[in-house]
């Protein structure tokens, strides 16, 4: 085998100084050879991976060190050009936002093969088609990229990469913020894809790297690379804290039922969850997981059913609830970024909930350090805003905002799911202790039936607006009774999160 | 800073001192007759004189006042106004803010010269007429810009979250929903001006705004168009200050979106 490309010395840093963000990694990859780049956000993986195109982000600054690929140098403006989409390809995290959207698939497709493919013609274009598993026929390629699935309009990326038959495949986080059904189909797609290529996979996802087969994997910590291989991340089902408390369910929904637009996406969903207690509610993407949780907190209206606060009616609307009902019911949203008001530093957004509590100001700043210190933050991030954050501590943030108002229940929409394994896992365990130290209950909204095995004492499982599935989840997750629970069990099960044990 | 930024605010800069503080630079009336018409510049009048006799440096000193003051107060004026219209239309239901947006609408597809001789023979007091119809003219643009702003930042996340935590509609509007619209808005602002002093400068060409002696850069051009095979500064001086500012003006906002990062 011949070497493909060549990485040494490599030292990148910002370029007004400072320490450097990859500093001293070298590796070669020969052709058809997987090199897998591993580490956790901010180790400086995809910033190695970039300079393999000749990009370096604005900012940063290559300092040291020598990249060549097929014996070129892609940050030399002659060689480029005749790297990238011809040897080298790129496909990011969502390969689909680089479809035009105003141009049809076709016409897309072809205009990459004629610009980059060796030889041009139909043919090819069918090729392509057929190596991603796409429909050829002519009313597929007619489509706008909108009028395609989110997964086909993935393919449609890839087909467009693979044009100009790269040797080398760069593959950034492909299958991150994927649900689990999806995530497989893209690592299986991947898989063959990346048959007879040299590939450089920059992922922290480890069944990924695993399916990939990656012949050697390399990890990165700040910037270096260290021997050791990556900690696997592995689940400890822990046994469910605490028995439901008796007498009437801190947050009760019965029979709840709502539409989008006059379509039903809810039927006559029913739930409750106790005083320290955490309930998990699981389904699909699309099954109405996401409108359930709007529901409880009332930003929703729901078509029927209704929903109780310790046995007291709430009204639908949260407008219509009483100061003090609404401050008992907390959402806290899967988009970590988009929660928290972009100009508003961390001290800033705690204060809000605890001057609408009527609580003085001279008793905020005490009560703001400890709120941070209850979701285990450094009082040093209290003047950051938002995009100075990581995604782990903007979602700390964001529950210590819905603690600033006292809550009896946390409605927690996908909190994990666009986290690291071990961030995500962190923020349970955060979850777990607040409930344990609070008495809060947790509706905890997820696909990721690891999170669900790890604190939930019970689980419901949704499927197109209704509840196919229910009980403790020892036994639904060792016993799935309903297709979808047997197939999302199954997905966990791939991604190597065994089930509890009987 | 950008060195363009820099040199677009230092033109904009000196055109401005010259609008405010002329007429401190000068003893000479700007409405007397000073000698014959059209002269040549000499040592008594550096720029001549104008079609009826005139000092044009006296004039130019007195006549920027008007286009400065007028475009920057009806930017002003639109501004405020389109922030305040477009914030409530775009919190307001989707019926009726729909509504308020397309009455604005009707505003924008009159003529803007039409709406500024309309008020003009309207109202007689002049500059108020031409300050108006300039401000009415932007108005449209502004509250659609800050409308699609607010409604954009009143479906995200944050916004969700307060509403559920029960913080009010004026809460909301102060912490979540203004300090993240001010970006696009200020960018727009800035364009706004530029559009603005077109506008007077215009309005001034055709005669509009205060009585017929009063100095004017828009109203010199027009008044001394004639003269210019004679001799081409009463005429130049005026347009070239007009174009200087415009250009400023534009670049700046333009420098000013792309600091903002509205638009690249």
């Amino acid at each position: 085998m011949s070497e493909l490309a060549r990485v040494s010395g490599l030292v990148i840093g910002p370029a007004s100084g400072g320490a450097p963000t990859v500093d001293g990694v070298g590796f070669t990859l020969d052709s058809g050879e997987v090199l897998g780049l591993m580490g956790r956000s901010g180790s400086g993986k995809t910033t190695t991976a970039l300079t393999l195109l000749g990009h370096i982000r604005p900012g940063l600054r290559l300092r040291e060190g020598s990249v060549r690929v097929a014996g070129l140098d892609p940050f030399a403006p002659a060689d480029v050009r005749r790297l990238r989409g011809r040897v080298v390809s790129f496909l990011g995290q969502d390969p689909a936002a680089a479809l035009n959207p105003a141009r049809r698939i076709g016409g897309q497709i072809r205009e990459a093969v004629r610009l980059r493919a060796a030889s041009a013609g139909p043919d090819q274009v069918d090729r392509l088609l057929d190596a991603v598993r796409l429909p050829a026929g002519r009313d597929f390629l007619r489509r706008f990229p909108h009028q395609i699935s989110g997964g086909q309009a993935r393919r449609v990326a890839f087909a467009i990469a693979l044009a100009g038959a790269p040797e080398l495949l760069i593959l950034d986080e492909p299958t991150a913020g994927l649900d689990t059904v999806l995530a497989r189909e893209t690592r299986d797609l991947l898989r063959e894809l990346a048959e007879g290529r040299g590939v450089v996979l920059v992922s922290h996802d480890e069944h990924l790297v695993r399916a990939l087969a990656a012949d050697r994997v390399l990890v990165l910590d700040a910037g270096r690379p260290v021997s050791a291989p990556p900690r696997a991340a592995r689940v400890t089902p822990s046994p469910p804290p605490g028995p439901p408390s008796e007498g009437p369910a801190a947050l009760r929904a019965e029979r709840l039922s709502a539409a989008h637009d006059r379509r039903p996406v809810l039927r006559e969903v029913s739930l409750a969850v106790g005083r320290g207690e955490c309930v998990a509610v699981v389904g699909p993407s699309g099954s109405g997981k996401t409108t359930l949780a709007r529901c409880l907190v009332g930003l929703h209206r729901p078509a029927g059913g209704e929903i109780s606060l310790e046995g007291t009616r709430l009204a639908p609307d949260v407008r219509r609830r009483t100061p003090d009902q609404r401050r008992a019911v907390q959402l806290v949203a899967q988009d970590s970024m988009g929660a928290l008001n972009p100009r508003e530093t961390v001290t800033a957004a705690l204060t809000r909930p605890l001057r609408a509590r009527g609580l003085p100001r001279t008793r905020v700043p005490g009560l703001v350090a400890e709120l941070l210190g209850r979701v285990h933050l450094p009082a040093s991030l209290a003047d950051r805003r938002p995009p100075a954050l990581s995604g782990g501590e903007r979602q700390r943030v964001n529950l210590a905002r819905a603690l600033a108002c006292a809550p009896r229940v946390l409605v927690c929409d996908e909190v994990t799911s666009a986290l690291d394994a071990e961030i995500g896992e962190a923020v349970l365990g955060l979850l777990d202790e607040l409930r344990r130290d609070l008495g809060l209950g947790v509706v905890l909204i997820t696909h990721d039936l690891a999170a669900v095995a790890r604190s939930a004492s019970r689980v419901l499982v949704v499927h197109e607006g209704e509840i196919v599935e229910r009980g403790p989840t020892a036994s639904v997750l060792s016993g799935p009774r309903h297709h979808v629970t047997r197939m999302l069990v199954e997905h966990a099960a791939d991604q190597g999160f065994g089930a509890p044990a009987p | 800073m950008t060195r363009r930024a820099l040199f677009a605010a230092l033109c904009a800069g000196v055109i401005v001192l010259i609008a405010l503080a002329g007429p401190l630079l000068t003893d000479r009336s700007p409405t007397a007759q000073a000698g014959n018409a059209l002269l040549a510049p000499s040592p008594e009048h550096p720029l001549g004189t104008d079609v009826v006799g005139r000092d044009v440096l006296a004039r130019v000193l007195h006549g920027g006042l008007a286009v400065v003051a007028l475009s920057a107060g009806a930017t002003v004026l639109a501004g405020a106004a389109g922030l305040a219209l477009g914030v409530l239309t775009g919190l307001a239901g989707r019926r009726t803010g729909e509504l308020a947006v397309r009455a604005v609408d009707v505003l924008g597809v009159v003529p803007p010269l039409l709406v500024m001789l309309l008020l003009a023979t309207g109202f007689p007091a002049g500059d108020l007429a031409v300050l108006v119809a300039v401000a009415l003219v932007s108005l449209p643009f502004s509250v659609r810009v800050v409308r699609a702003a607010t409604q954009q930042v009143a479906g995200s996340g944050f916004v969700d979250i307060a509403r559920a935590r029960g913080d009010g509609q004026w809460r909301i509007l102060r912490h979540d929903i203004v300090p993240n619209i001010l970006r696009p808005v200020l960018a727009e602002t800035g364009l706004r001006l530029s559009a603005s002093i077109h506008l007077t400068a215009t309005a001034g060409f055709l005669g509009l705004g205060a009585g017929a002696p009063a100095p004017n850069w828009g109203r010199m051009v027009g008044e001394n168009a004639v003269g210019f095979a004679l001799t081409p500064w009463p005429f130049l001086a005026p347009a070239l200050l007009l174009v200087v500012f415009a250009v400023s003006v534009n670049l700046l906002a333009d420098e000013l979106g792309r600091a903002l990062g509205v638009r690249s």
